[in-house]
């Protein structure tokens, strides 16, 4: 008896395994008419309803067209992209930031849109030449603009109205910083800076370059970086930037900003730095009656400073086993109605200027907001943004938040902070080069 | 059954013999093991081997460059940085943690109807592990304006502070001591009552008997937690990825996080597995200094 129930024992095993390569096999037959395809992006809340709504449309409308989606945050679904990248089951569909591109197009990983263009499949003809070009790597194109937005400072527009405080766009540093202390003495609640970066590079395109210019940083010294930094020695010790322990607790989510959480004046900034897109999820988040607006990230020369940023881009996998159907996808989220009735703009104005004039008509208040921002104060006064930046920049836009942490926690000068930026993100470019 | 068996013959006996077979059984029975082990362990710890010595940046091909990632290991500054960070944390927890788990086993080796179910209580912290649902809740509780400021009338937004944030991520380690007091209490059960009945007869204490029998029974058990805790302790990483992300000012960033940062976010995966497999190699170290250490505490007696 005993040997009977091993033989049985065995026989169910191999029958569990033959089972599994079974089931594998039937669903590669199965193939031919039903299509799943992976559809990849990072997001808010707001923007994972509205894309998942979308998505299920498409399905609506096309039953054999099945999708399986993968949602992650930010610094999440780059991890999870690259894990997929090198085991070449990139999602047929994955959104991607344009700084990120080089990457996946180097290693060959992305596909080339033109034929595709060139044919009507894709179809670009309400895209405008320089909105396409920011998908451009080398001859081909490899990105379609989810989006275009604009760099912001999202503010409680509420509570600056309450006490009859006036900010508006195109400020400088000294007229920020005068707002920031006027808001401080009148009612208590602080200011957090957030976007290092950006600040850094608008600082630098002021001064003539990118903030990358190669495989080093664009800027020919640490000086320019100082004033800066001072601004925020400044406010450290004005007292009117918002504790630097209560920004690191509060976390780096859009929802958890001290501008819409918040207890006291003690824990609450007026403003927040984020792209003009994220002002919806924001205000989605905002306590009730608390309503928010948005002005430019100050700096000194604005024209040659801001730019449109078409940041997110959606790509195809070069190794995708549908890209007929991939590709019939993406023409219908750039450029049917139905698809932009339900997102709504929710990454930034549409690419397809007919389908963006579409969308505007239908906007509620706060996505209006953010589409005039970048048409009628953004555009206006704003150049031409810089290529893809090279290996390394990653590294370079986390140590710009170090070092604005150290001088925000008083752990270093503003000169140090300069100097450490302008030193250490020189040898990460160069570094990651080499 | 025999009659049966004897019908078969040629290829249909042989295959029938084979599966038979003792040896078939234990295999086929293992293949699930070890082929994780293949597929999960050993494969990607050589390729990580190999990479260690590229330049790799996951998504396109790797370049070899010999020792290069290692030499610059330690000319790099937040490598040290992390090291001290989780040296100090294993340090401070691990200790912390294993006792916590010896004296809450203690007490909950009483006999009353409650028991099992406080054992339960005390064990769920250890199952909820490093998940995101502790994450948020540990960032509440220790928000600016979370119960302990409420509770105890303090101002500061704790894992936002330098001094502090660690400590924070080390209470939380020390609240998941479940594993270690489940093995003290199997272990302390296994004591027999007669050297305690022998103690009572000679006069001892109860605090003489903690120290001159239990603790020295126990001895191996608390090695084993201390190697075991030790190795998890050193490569933490759940912890600062999820509630803190290493901030502030790195003073939370854990060996494993730089690891995954230089990995993933910053696209070094072959620096990244560098430092890999310099931490395996420091926690063969560690392991090794403390099995030196065996024989001057731990009692392997027998009864």
């Amino acid at each position: 008896m005993r040997k009977k129930a091993e033989l049985m024992g065995l026989a169910g095993t191999m029958a569990l395994a033959l089972a599994l390569c079974g089931g594998m096999r039937m669903e590669a037959a199965a193939e031919g008419e039903e299509v799943g395809l992976i559809a990849a992006w990072w997001g808010s809340q707001d923007r994972n309803d509205k894309f998942t709504k979308a998505f299920d449309t498409y399905t609506e409308n096309n039953p054999n067209i099945t999708f399986e989606l993968q949602i992650n945050t930010f610094s999440d679904h780059l991890t999870a992209l690259s894990a997929s990248a090198a085991s070449n089951t990139m999602p047929d569909l994955a959104m991607l930031q344009t700084a990120y591109l080089k990457t996946y197009t180097d290693a060959e990983k992305l596909l080339d849109l033109t034929p595709y263009i060139e044919s009507g499949a894709l179809d670009m003809s309400n895209v405008d030449e320089n909105v396409l070009a920011t998908g451009k790597v080398g001859e081909g194109i490899y990105g379609i603009s989810a989006g275009n937005n604009a760099a912001s400072i999202i503010y409680n527009k509420t509570l600056l109205e309450e006490n009859g405080i006036e900010v508006k766009n195109l400020m400088n540093m000294e007229e920020f910083v005068g707002v920031c202390q006027e808001i401080y003495e009148k009612t208590g609640v602080r200011t957090q800076i957030d976007n290092i970066s950006t600040w850094l590079e608008f600082i630098s395109r002021a001064n003539g370059t990118g903030l990358f210019e190669g495989n080093a940083l664009g800027a020919g010294d640490a000086e320019i970086f100082v004033p800066f930094f001072e601004m925020i020695e400044t406010g450290r010790e004005e007292g009117w930037l918002l504790d630097q322990g209560i920004v690191t607790a509060n976390g780096t989510a859009v929802e958890e900003q001290a501008v819409v959480k918040y207890t006291s004046a003690e824990t609450q900034s007026w403003c927040s730095g984020f792209n003009s897109n994220q002002m919806v999820a924001m205000q989605a988040a905002a306590p009730e009656g608390v309503e928010l607006d948005l002005i430019t990230v100050p700096c000194d020369d604005p024209s040659t400073s801001y730019y449109v940023r078409q940041a997110m881009c959606w790509t195809i996998a070069a190794g995708s086993e549908h890209i007929d159907e991939a590709v019939a996808v993406l023409n219908w989220w750039i450029n049917s109605e139905e698809a932009n009735a339900i997102i709504m703009g929710e990454p930034g104005v549409p690419a397809n200027n007919e389908i963006a004039a579409y969308v505007a008509d239908m906007l509620d208040e706060t996505t209006a907001k953010t589409f005039n921002y970048v048409a009628d104060v953004v555009i206006p006064n704003s150049s031409a943004g810089d290529p893809p930046a090279e290996a390394g920049a990653s590294q370079v836009l986390d140590l710009a938040n170090e070092v604005y942490e150290k001088v925000a926690y008083g752990e270093m000068t503003a000169e140090e902070a300069a100097a450490e930026f302008f030193e250490q993100g020189n040898t990460m470019m160069a570094n990651a080069a080499s | 059954m025999k009659t049966k068996t004897d019908q078969r013959t040629g290829t249909g006996e042989r295959l029938y013999r084979k599966l038979m077979k003792e040896s078939t059984a234990g295999l086929l029975f293992s293949l699930p093991f070890l082929l994780g082990f293949l597929f999960f362990i050993l494969i990607p710890l050589l390729l990580s081997l190999y990479y260690s010595l590229c330049k790799y940046n996951i998504v396109g091909k790797a370049e070899f460059i010999g020792m290069k990632n290692y030499v610059s290991i330690f000319s790099d500054a937040k490598f040290w940085k992390s090291l001290k960070v989780t040296c100090f944390y294993a340090v401070v927890s691990v200790p912390l943690r294993v006792l916590f788990a010896l004296l809450v086993a203690l007490l909950l080796l009483r006999d009353t109807k409650a028991t099992p179910i406080y054992r339960a209580m005390y064990y769920l912290p250890s199952l909820l592990g490093a998940s995101v649902a502790v994450a948020i809740l540990w960032k509440q509780v220790f928000a600016y304006d979370g119960l302990v400021n409420a509770i105890f009338g303090f101002k500061t937004a704790w894992l936002g502070d330098a001094d502090w944030a660690i400590w924070v991520l080390i209470l939380l380690s020390v609240w998941q001591f479940g594993s270690s007091m489940l093995i003290f209490v199997s272990n302390l059960k296994q004591i027999p009552g007669t050297l305690y009945d022998a103690a009572k007869v000679d006069g001892g204490s109860g605090i003489q008997n903690f120290f001159r029998i239990t603790l020295p029974l126990l001895s191996p058990t608390i090695f084993f937690n201390l190697v075991m805790q030790s190795i998890n302790g050193l490569m933490v990483f759940a912890a600062g990825q999820i509630i803190t992300g290493g901030k502030p000012m790195d003073t939370t960033l854990f060996y494993a996080l730089y690891m995954y940062n230089q990995s993933f976010t910053y696209n070094n995966a072959g620096y990244g597995s560098a430092l890999g497999w310099v931490l395996i190699g420091l926690v063969a170290l560690y392991t090794a200094v403390l099995f030196a250490t065996k024989r001057f505490w731990v009692y392997e007696g027998g009864l």
